[in-house]
Parts: C-alpha cells; sequence; structure tokens
C-alpha cells in the first residue's frame, strides 16, 4: 500500500468516524425521546357509571411501538366499547384519545352514590397481539347514573375549540334558579380552568381570553343565575395551562348544579366540560424525557 | 483485460439499477453484481495491488450483504426499527462500499496515467472525489430523519447528494468503459484471461 493510498483510507477512516458519529449521536437523541412504555395522561374524570355514559382517555405511545389498543377496561366498571377517537401524530410518539362507553349494569359493583363515587384508578390495555398491561390513568370517579333526565334544566347542546374553550347549552323546563356550580376537581383545576355564561350565543369573550385563568374557577360565573322557561343559557368554559407540563393533566368534569325552582331544589348533572389537549412537539419530548429521569 | 474492466463495469451497473435492493431478490442481484466485481477485480490483481484490494473489498461487501439479509425487522425499516448492531453493520457495509470504488477508480487511475492516458487519469480521479463527497454527506445526513422527520431542508439536502453520488458512479461507470477499450493494462504479473 503506497503513501498515498494509507493517506485515502486515513481519510476515509475520519470519513467513517464522522459518519458513524452522526448515526450514533441522532440515535443517542433519538433513544433519549422514546417512551419506556406506553403511557396515559394524568385524568380527572367525573362520568355516571350507566348506559350512554362515556368519556376519553388519552394515551402517549411511541410511533415504532406497532401495537394496537384493542379495549381498554376499568376494574368495577363494565365497559362497552373502546373507540379510537383522536389521533395526533408526533415525531416520535402518538397521543390517542379513546372514547370508553360504559355499559347499563346491575352488577353489586355498580351500587354507587354521589357521596361514595366509585373511583378507578387502574386500567387494563388489550392490545391487538393478545398482550396486555395495567398502566395508571390517573382518576375516574364513577357516579350513579340519573334516572332521566331532568325536566327542569337540561342539556340541548355544546361545543368546542381548538383553543381549548367551549361550552354546553342548557334549556329551562320551568323557570330555574341555578345556585351553585361544584365538582371535587374545581379546586385542583384552579389556575387552569375559567367557568363563565357564554349567552351572547356568538362568543366566550367576555373577559379577555388571553389572560391566565385566576384562582377560582367560578370568579367569572355569575351565581345564581335565572333563567326562564323555554330559555337558553350556555356555560362557557376554558383550560389554560399553567406551566409546560400542565396539558397532561386532563379534566372531564361533570359539575352538580344546585337548581332551584319554586319549592323544588335539585342536584343536577346536565353539562360536561371537557378538557382537549393538544401539546406541541416540544411539550410532548420534555414530558417523555422528564419520564424517564423519574424512572 | 478488458473482458476483467468490463466484469467489474457491469457489475457496479447492476448495483446501481438494483432498485430492489432491500428485498431478496435485491440481495441477490447484489452479490451477483459483486461477484463480478470480484472477478473482474481478481483477475486484474497482477496488474495493479488496488485490484486486489478491490477483490478483497468485494468479497466483504458479499459477505456483509448475504449478513444483511439476515438482519432482524422488515427488510424496508427504517433505522428507528433496527437494533444498534444492524446499524453497524450498515456503517461498516457502507465503509467497505466507498473503499471498493476507492480501489477501482485509483487502480484504473494509475494504469491511465502510466500508459499516458491524461484525460481518463482526470475523468477517474474526479469520478471518485465527485462520488466519496455526497456519498459520505448523504449517509451523515441519513440518521437525522430519525429526530427532525421529512424536513424539506434535509430531504432536499439527502436528494441531492444522492443524485450527485449517482451522476458520479455513473461517470465512473464510462471512465471503465473507456479504460477497457482503451489501455492495455500490460503490467508486469499480467494475468490475462
Amino acid at each position: 500500500m503506497t503513501g498515498k493510498d494509507k493517506k485515502v483510507y486515513a481519510i476515509l477512516t475520519a470519513i467513517l468516524l464522522a459518519v458513524a458519529a452522526s448515526w450514533g449521536l441522532n440515535g443517542v437523541y433519538f433513544n433519549r425521546g422514546q417512551l419506556e412504555k406506553p403511557v396515559f395522561l394524568q385524568h380527572r374524570i367525573e362520568a355516571e357509571n350507566g348506559a350512554g355514559s362515556s368519556f376519553i382517555l388519552y394515551r402517549l405511545q411511541n410511533r415504532t411501538d406497532e401495537r394496537r389498543v384493542e379495549a381498554i377496561e376499568l376494574p368495577g366498571i363494565e365497559v362497552r366499547g373502546t373507540t379510537r377517537i383522536r389521533h395526533i401524530e408526533y415525531r416520535q410518539q402518538t397521543l390517542d384519545g379513546y372514547m370508553l362507553e360504559i355499559a347499563d349494569t346491575e352488577s353489586p359493583a355498580a351500587k354507587v352514590s354521589d357521596e361514595q363515587p366509585i373511583v378507578v384508578r387502574k386500567a387494563d390495555v388489550r392490545y391487538d397481539d393478545g398482550s396486555r398491561e395495567t398502566a395508571d390513568i390517573g382518576e375516574v370517579r364513577f357516579y350513579p347514573p340519573s334516572a332521566a333526565p331532568s325536566d327542569l334544566l337540561y342539556a340541548i347542546g355544546g361545543g368546542s375549540s381548538n383553543r381549548n374553550t367551549g361550552h354546553a347549552t342548557l334549556e329551562a323546563g320551568a323557570p330555574v334558579k341555578i345556585l351553585s356550580l361544584q365538582s371535587p376537581y374545581l379546586e385542583e383545576a384552579a389556575g387552569k380552568l375559567s367557568l363563565f355564561w357564554a349567552d351572547s350565543g356568538t362568543a366566550y369573550e367576555p373577559f379577555d381570553m388571553e389572560q391566565p385563568a385566576g384562582d377560582n374557577p367560578l370568579a367569572n360565573l355569575t351565581l345564581p343565575k335565572q333563567v326562564g322557561k323555554k330559555h337558553k343559557t350556555s356555560l362557557g368554559y376554558r383550560f389554560v395551562d399553567r406551566d409546560s407540563r400542565d396539558w397532561s393533566t386532563v379534566y372531564r368534569l361533570l359539575p352538580v348544579m344546585t337548581v332551584q325552582s319554586g319549592e323544588r331544589t335539585l342536584d343536577l348533572r346536565p353539562a360536561s366540560i371537557e378538557d382537549n389537549p393538544s401539546p406541541s412537539e416540544s411539550q410532548i419530548r420534555q414530558f417523555v424525557r422528564s419520564g424517564r429521569e423519574k424512572s | 483485460m478488458r473482458k476483467n474492466v468490463n466484469l467489474i463495469s457491469w457489475g457496479l451497473i447492476l448495483t446501481l439499477i438494483n432498485l430492489v435492493g432491500s428485498l431478496w431478490i435485491g440481495t441477490l442481484i447484489d452479490v451477483a453484481a459483486y461477484l463480478m466485481v470480484y472477478v473482474g477485480a481478481s483477475r486484474m490483481k497482477g496488474v495493479n495491488p488496488l485490484f486486489r484490494q478491490a477483490g478483497g473489498l468485494a468479497l466483504t461487501v458479499i459477505l456483509l450483504s448475504v449478513i444483511n439479509a439476515f438482519l432482524p425487522g422488515d427488510p424496508e425499516a427504517l433505522l428507528a426499527e433496527m437494533p444498534a448492531w444492524a446499524w453497524g453493520f450498515d456503517l461498516l457495509g457502507m465503509f467497505v462500499g466507498f473503499a471498493l470504488v476507492y480501489a477501482v477508480c485509483e487502480g484504473t487511475r494509475r494504469e491511465a496515467e502510466k500508459e499516458g492516458e491524461q484525460e481518463l487519469e482526470r475523468k477517474m480521479k474526479i469520478g471518485w472525489q465527485l462520488y466519496i463527497v455526497p456519498s459520505a454527506l448523504a449517509a451523515a445526513i441519513t440518521p437525522f430523519a430519525l429526530n427532525f422527520g421529512e424536513q424539506l431542508g434535509l430531504t432536499l439536502m439527502w436528494l441531492a447528494a444522492a443524485l450527485l453520488s449517482l451522476v458520479a458512479m455513473i461517470s465512473i461507470i464510462v471512465g471503465l468503459r473507456r479504460a477497457g477499450r482503451d489501455l492495455r493494462f500490460d503490467s508486469a504479473g499480467l494475468n490475462e484471461s
């Protein structure tokens, strides 16, 4: 081998090392962005334990994981079906929202009360390859189902926007006064959630939508509120992340509204308040990395 | 000797037109292609030590191609789906491939220089340089797709590098065909078949 050949092979070796460094560093960076296993976001969900009840559980999974979720089961709760209804693709992960439909059940486990709801913190995930795993989901509180929709105040529609705002439109069957609104998660959601009456019909902006949510989610909700017979009112809501990790806690509130009509006072749950997480690429990466550092 | 140079150039042409390189049939085509390079280069080992090296490198590429066919996962797999050791084989195969192209180009260039074929000498020299720079660049860019996705800038840069590398390889093959036609390869130890 001549001196020139040696020089060329030395250059080739340098190229190999540079290419290997590029591959190696990219490989390390890639591996640091991989979840060790699929994770559910931390949920704070209120739901009724009966037919017609449904809610969404969000789950983050590596894109290289080819398994597909066939069913999500909750211990003590009869789940009728699992349907993927949201799918967001990120560079290394996918964020999927699975809607769980609750079945009507007469089992003893279904006997719950508002004071002592069934609280579920784990879910069993069944994959298309037959494998299963149990995962932490946060918290889902199941209340007894309503016997029948109330004729005093009932939902007739609703909607949400991609800015994580939404509304539930309610109609009164008789003149009512809404006295209060309560949920066990209101305190925890303080600073993230704002509730307000959005009665203009066109906008949810009774206040500056860009400002952070205050410490009291009900601060902009004037109570008591009168609603005339066959009149409508809209309960608006807005979620604003308190910090860059806040998106990973997902709320779904079914608040109790105490409603007075004449001499009657009733506790109803006519409206649901739904959080729709849409994290950015960098928020996902930060979430994955902090999860790896903790484990 | 012309036949041997043509065997090498046909081998290289076969690697270029092997568009199904990642499938089983593609591996067979690759093996056949590098076998032609090996046979051609081995028969010219007496002409120039670089052809002997080219023969050895071609054999290594054949071995790596066969191993690659048994690597786990989908043959069309992205780097993300391959284990780290399989990356090592990919890298090694790439390096040996570069070295093989160098040995063939430089061996031919030196013969052209000996026989006063200055234009051919320059062609092989520039062909090699034109080949190695974009090929190495494309190899270095490839794993960035893992972390930065199919970004337009990266994709365009990779495509430009791959295209340049292809053009350079075509130029090298044209040079080899010309060498087979114009050079006598009459060095000591000639091993004409």
